[in-house]
């Protein structure tokens, strides 16, 4: 088996983690801010057509989360072989796990 | 006096027919065809049947394994459930759906990779077969088997009747479409089990179902994802398509989220009509009607309002009233003060939270109906933001695919292209069908035909009617490329996990080959019969199953993958912690409400409840009792320590 996998998929994990950690708090804060502390009556400000609760609470960390995305994926995932020691075809097995003849 | 029952007749006509759009639907269909066709010529070259037709030789390309991820996980609900909560609850549906920004890397990136190596290590070809495997017992594969079945079985009954109800919305006013319905409404009665079915939904749960089992039966998992791609496809062309134009119709998104901004919700009440003269020949009003009352108000019928001979005042019928005075420029209000009044009855019922308020569509917390906190509070739209991510990561057809990818750079390029995908289709969504609720007032009364009454109100609007088709065949192909993945994985369950490994260890492989075949078709047939008198509480059944798969399933499968401390009975425990956890959430909810209702316990999404549960019997239960074989874990995470 390659160890790698299990090690790399470990880190990744804490990244991924971090990463939806970051995007929660992006997006919880500026729309409890901006949303949920504004009366319906009030005046609606508006950014580019969205009111300014749906801009900067989740249009523009959208945006930013397909930035961190490719970002993570180039730098931060590594490309491990998933099948070294084994072949890539599956066989129907028995119950054991071993290949029939 | 014009007589009242032809001038109804002549009001009800279709103002429009669109052969054009059923021409491209069936184009569509017929490449789906193509499609599995082809699949299953070129399954005949491969050695393996099982390999080949349950996981298409783990062979998925970047395209292939992206779109085949996104399109199984936009189920019917994306496309008619999603847009009917947009529609009447506005922007804050943004903040709902906004885990969507990172579920391609959470539901690809923490499992897939070393799912796909433990997956390759153990030569497993469906989930259970992972499970066994990697502790080296049949009873954790039986276990998985038979929960992945129970909760995939009800996932299966919902999408084949939301594929039913999209098709009957798409056809309901094309003559051939009306033949057909009079021809099933012919012999449907000779049957018992079809006596109190509607004709139109029966035949279209026959169309439905019957595409799916043969192209899925034929084609096996290949077949699925190459049909899932060409819908994946098919469904982002049209988001992308209605975004342009609903765009330029409503005259720019600022324009349409002020005027959303002057919108309050509307009122429910009933009225009566009450007619100058006896009524001479029963009739009825259609669903749908636009009429103005005596006061003026201007209300739309969300029943049908039945005349009787003889009758001089109607049956109270429900309507809902409109609130905004701009409507009347924009519907069609049938005038039937010649024959009579039209009087609201009682005191009209006004939303919960945003009754008589302006500007509630485009604030948090939103309208609601039955809630005086609104749609969506800012700890259950956190809750959103944890399911959506990790519940997503805990669906079994999700792993199946993690399973199925070629390498890893693959994998990584493929959640870009989700994530990018998934950017091109939700958010985009939301601005659609707030403008929807600007262009098209009063679809409250059926909010889940919003989405093609929208693509029908568009491509007219633009002069391409048969842009129609393609726009309604993304939801339909978003509930067909849910539907194959489910039955396919019912059937691998049954023939490979079941079967296989149970029954007859040594079956030849042409022996196999019919009996997945038999398998898939007779799980399908079984699941129309089924839901030929479907269950009232569709969309609370799909809600039910997935979040059961993915408590069952989320952490065992993480904790196997992850943690070499993880002993047989802890993971039987795990996965049954997890089912007991969400049954009893039912259960309670079932006591609470008098109905199919979930308990939230503490406000907290149920789907927490049940990931804990699951993960508090993984562990205690792991922690107590005997460890597994050192070999095993030597296998599978390289070193016994």
């Amino acid at each position: 088996m390659n160890h790698s996998v299990y090690e790399n998929t470990k880190k990744e994990t804490w990244g991924i983690l971090l990463l939806w950690a970051c995007f929660a708090l992006w997006v919880m804060i500026p729309c409890y801010l901006l949303g949920y502390q504004q009366a319906p009556e009030e005046t609606l400000k508006m950014v580019l057509g969205f009111p300014s609760w749906v801009f900067w609470g989740i249009a523009v960390p959208w945006l930013g989360s397909n930035v961190a995305i490719v970002l993570f994926v180039c730098f931060g995932m590594a490309e491990d072989p998933l099948d070294a020691h084994e072949s890539v075809g599956t066989n129907a097995t028995s119950p054991k796990g071993e290949p029939e003849k | 006096m014009e007589t009242l029952l032809p001038w109804i007749q002549e009001a009800s006509q279709p103002k429009t027919e669109h052969q054009s759009a059923l021409i491209s639907f069936a184009v569509y269909m017929l490449l789906v065809f193509a499609l599995a066709w082809l699949a299953g010529r070129l399954r005949k070259g491969k050695s393996e049947f099982m390999s080949e037709y349950f996981l298409g030789s783990r062979g998925l390309g970047m395209w292939a394994f992206a779109l085949t991820f996104a399109a199984t996980n936009a189920s019917g609900g994306s496309f008619m459930g999603f847009p009917a909560l947009i529609y009447s609850h506005g922007w804050i549906l943004a903040l709902w759906i906004a885990s969507y920004m990172v579920v391609p890397l959470v539901t690809t990136g923490l499992l897939a990779k070393r799912l796909n190596q433990v997956s390759r290590i153990a030569k497993a070809v469906t989930v259970p077969d992972i499970l066994r495997e990697r502790f080296g017992s049949s009873s954790v594969g039986l276990v998985a088997t038979g929960l992945l079945t129970f909760f995939m079985f009800f996932y299966l009954l919902a999408q084949f009747k939301a594929g039913s109800q999209i098709l009957a919305t798409l056809l309901q006013d094309m003559p051939l479409f009306q033949q057909g319905v009079l021809w099933v409404d012919g012999w449907k009665g000779n049957f018992f089990l079809t006596q109190q079915t509607d004709a139109d939904y029966l035949l279209c749960l026959l169309l439905f179902a019957s595409t799916v089992i043969v192209y899925t039966t034929y084609g096996g998992f290949r077949a699925v994802v190459w049909t899932d791609v060409m819908q994946g496809i098919v469904m982002v062309i049209g988001v992308v398509i209605m975004l342009f134009l609903v765009l330029y119709q409503v005259g720019g998104l600022s324009q349409a989220t002020q005027k959303l901004a002057q919108l309050e919700p509307p009122k429910s009440g009933t009225i009566r009509v009450e007619w100058k003269e006896p009524i001479l020949e029963a009739g009825r009003i259609p669903k749908g009607v636009w009429l103005q009352t005596e006061t003026g108000d201007l209300v739309r019928l969300a029943k049908p309002l039945e005349m009787q001979q003889g009758d001089t005042l109607s049956e109270p019928v429900e309507v809902l009233i409109e609130t905004n005075s701009d409507t009347y420029l924009t519907v069609d209000v049938w005038d039937l003060s010649t024959w009579g009044k039209t009087l609201i009855q009682g005191e009209p019922t006004g939303y919960a939270r945003g009754d008589g308020s302006k500007g509630v569509y485009v604030s948090a917390p939103g309208p609601s109906k039955n809630s005086e906190l609104g749609y969506l509070s800012i700890g259950m739209a956190f809750s959103f933001f944890v399911f959506w991510a990790f519940g997503g990561a805990g669906q079994p057809s999700n792993m199946v695919r993690q399973m199925a990818f070629t390498d890893s750079r693959v994998l990584k390029r493929s959640i870009i292209v989700i994530s990018l995908y998934y950017t091109a289709i939700y958010f985009p969504l939301v601005i659609i069908f707030c403008c929807a609720k600007v262009m098209l007032p009063g679809m409250e009364i059926t909010p889940d035909r919003i989405m093609p009454e929208m693509a029908r109100t568009l491509s007219f609007a633009a002069g391409v009617p048969w842009l129609t088709g393609l726009i309604v065949a993304a939801p339909f192909a978003a509930v067909m490329s849910s539907v194959d993945s489910f039955l396919l994985m019912v059937s691998s369950g049954v023939v490979r996990d079941v079967y296989q490994h149970h029954v007859n260890p040594k079956a030849s492989e042409r022996a196999i080959k019919w009996l997945t075949y038999a398998t898939t078709t007779l799980i399908g047939i079984a699941a129309v019969m089924a839901v030929l008198n479907p269950p009232t509480y569709l969309q609370n059944l799909i809600v039910f199953a997935t979040g059961g798969l993915a408590g069952c399933f989320l952490m065992p499968m993480a904790l196997a993958l992850f943690w070499k401390g993880v002993t047989q009975k802890g993971m039987i425990a795990g996965m049954l912690g997890g089912c007991i956890t969400h049954l009893s959430l039912y259960v309670i909810g079932y006591l609470m409400y008098d109905g199919f209702k979930v308990y939230s316990f503490l406000g907290i999404q149920p789907f927490i409840w049940d990931v804990l549960g699951s993960t508090m019997a993984t562990l205690g239960v792991s922690k107590c009792s005997k460890p597994i074989a050192t070999e095993l874990i030597t296998r599978y995470f390289g070193s016994p320590r």
